[in-house]
Formats: C-alpha cells, sequence, structure tokens
C-alpha cells in the first residue's frame, strides 16, 4: 500500500500525473465520491482532495478518520484556498484542549 | 455522590484498594496526556507553517500549469504527462506514538532522470511547473503526515482527557466518601458496643 492518488477538478490534478500519481479529475460531488470510492480500494496511501470533494465527501473520509492510513488530505485548487484544511485543523485542537487555544496559540508566534 | 456498599470491614478494605487502584491509573493517565500533549502542540505548530508554505508554493505551480495548458494542445499535454518517467516512489510505514499508530511517508523522486517527453512539443512553463510540482511533493507528503497524525492524536488526546476527568472529579471523590461513610459506620458501632458492654457490666453487678 504505497501509492499517491490526487481527487480535484482537473487543471489541479492533471499535472501531478507526471509523477506516477493518480489523478481522478472529477466535476461534482456525485463524481467525487465515486473517484474517492476507487480510491480507497485502490489501496492508497495517500489521497488529496481538493476542498470541494473533500466536502462532498465528508462522510466517506470520515471512516478513516482514525486510521493511518489511507491518509486523507485537503490540498487547495487551481481556484485558490477557502482554509478549509487550516478549520479542520483548528476544530481538532479545540477538541484535544477542550478550549480554544488555537487563537491565542498564534498571537503567541 | 455515595457508592452503594455495606458499610462493614469487608467493603472497606475491597474499596480502599479501588481507591489506590484508581489514584494509580489517574496518574499514569495524567502522565500521558501531559506527553501527548507536549508532542501535540509541537505538530500543530509545524502544521501550520507547513500549510501556509505549500499553500503558496502550490498556488505558484498550479499558475504555471496553467499558462502550459493555455499554451499547448490538449492531446499534447495528455501525452506529455502520461509519458512522464519521472515517477515518484512512497514507502508508507506506520510509526508508533504512545499507544498510537502515525504513518510515515517517505517519498523517493528520482531528480536525474528527464520528464521523458519531447521538448518539441511541450512547453516551458510546463516544465516549469512540473518542476515546481516536484520540488513541492516531499512537503506534500510531510503535510499529510502531520495532518493526520494531528487528527489521530487529538482523538486520543479528548479520550484521555475525558478518562482523567472521570477519574478525578468522580471516581476518586465517591470511593473516598464512601470509605469515610463506611469508616464512620464502623467506629460508631464500635462505640455503641462499647457503652452496652459497660451497661451491661453495671446491670450484672448490681444482682
Amino acid at each position: 500500500m504505497s501509492r499517491i492518488a490526487f481527487i480535484g477538478d482537473r487543471d489541479s490534478v492533471w499535472g501531478f500525473q507526471a509523477f506516477g500519481i493518480a489523478a481522478f479529475p472529477v466535476a461534482g460531488a456525485q463524481e467525487a465520491r465515486a473517484a474517492f470510492e476507487t480510491a480507497v480500494e485502490g489501496a492508497h496511501a495517500v489521497i488529496f482532495v481538493t476542498e470541494d470533494v473533500y466536502e462532498a465527501c465528508a462522510e466517506q473520509v470520515a471512516k478513516y478518520r482514525d486510521l493511518a492510513l489511507p491518509t486523507v488530505t485537503v490540498l487547495p485548487s487551481v481556484m485558490g484556498s477557502r482554509g478549509l484544511a487550516a478549520t479542520e485543523i483548528h476544530e481538532a485542537v479545540s477538541a484535544a484542549i477542550g478550549a480554544d487555544i488555537l487563537g491565542e496559540a498564534g498571537k503567541r508566534s | 455522590m455515595r457508592l452503594r456498599a455495606n458499610p462493614n470491614r469487608m467493603q472497606l478494605l475491597r474499596l480502599r484498594r479501588r481507591l489506590t487502584l484508581a489514584k494509580r491509573g489517574h496518574k499514569l493517565l495524567k502522565d500521558k496526556q501531559e506527553e501527548l500533549m507536549r508532542r501535540f502542540l509541537g505538530m500543530v505548530h509545524s502544521a501550520r507553517d507547513l500549510r501556509a508554505d505549500v499553500e503558496t508554493e502550490l498556488a505558484g505551480g498550479y499558475r504555471a500549469f496553467i499558462s502550459a495548458r493555455f499554451e499547448m494542445d490538449g492531446s499534447a499535454m495528455a501525452s506529455a504527462l502520461a509519458f512522464s518517467r519521472r515517477t515518484v516512489e512512497l514507502k508508507a510505514a506506520r510509526e508508533q506514538v504512545m499507544n498510537l499508530k502515525v504513518p510515515k511517508f517517505q517519498i523517493d523522486i528520482p531528480s536525474d532522470a528527464e520528464f521523458g517527453y519531447g521538448y518539441g512539443e511541450t512547453t516551458m512553463d510546463l516544465d516549469r511547473a512540473l518542476e515546481m510540482y516536484a520540488a513541492l511533493l516531499p512537503k506534500l507528503m510531510s503535510l499529510a503526515e502531520v495532518e493526520k497524525s494531528i487528527q489521530l492524536l487529538a482523538a486520543e488526546l479528548e479520550k484521555t482527557r475525558r478518562r482523567v476527568n472521570a477519574l478525578e472529579h468522580i471516581l476518586v471523590p465517591n470511593l473516598e466518601e464512601t470509605i469515610r461513610f463506611i469508616a464512620d459506620r464502623l467506629s460508631e458501632m464500635e462505640r455503641a458496643t462499647a457503652t452496652r458492654l459497660m451497661k451491661i457490666k453495671d446491670i450484672v453487678r448490681e444482682h
């Protein structure tokens, strides 16, 4: 299990094909969910998804949250970043600590 | 809240044993929580810097790629990308952090290999975009690694925190209260017996 997949709109994922990364160009939530399923079944260790795909596949992604592999990571698409990944981490931090400390931590550093 | 227990010596001893166990468990969990927290905060800091880096660099790569897309024919692009020989090798492993398994990725990019497509059909922008992607890949892998670790650690920290709190604020005080109650009851019974005996002695002496 040591392959990489990238699911997202065509312009975002296409270039990564040159490195042997499995690119899944998708348009729309339906295709995104199907592609995610295929990527997981294809035993990809790392699955990169764009923010749109991540939102479309939220339920499927949640199933793999507690497992080390496959690792699902959100990347911005060519359209730019909406800071979804940062929000995710923020939520994880507040859940872990029981208080919203990232605001403070941001000020400290 | 007092636990349901009969006030006798047997129960008292049992509860005392449970209390020491609960205290020891609490201490261990607390240590675990502190260690997890230490690692977690370190990870959160590095993840934030890494994420910012990746997002800016990726945006640059995308820009170069998009301009290549405008300059090149779609089918030429597709074949150029499909024939690239710079295939990366990913080694995925699991690393143990406390009781958790977090992913560990190692990526191998053959840097000397040519992309393998003809230079005639491709543009500089494509080369530039792919170079940027290549430079970005190791960072992408460490980002995936550290963000996943953060999620796993966060879940574990939450669980541990709940356990520590349950022990500290519920089980230990309950046990202590029950032990106190039984101890009071037992000494009360002892005093009762003592006075009863004294009384009986008096009555016996009068006869």
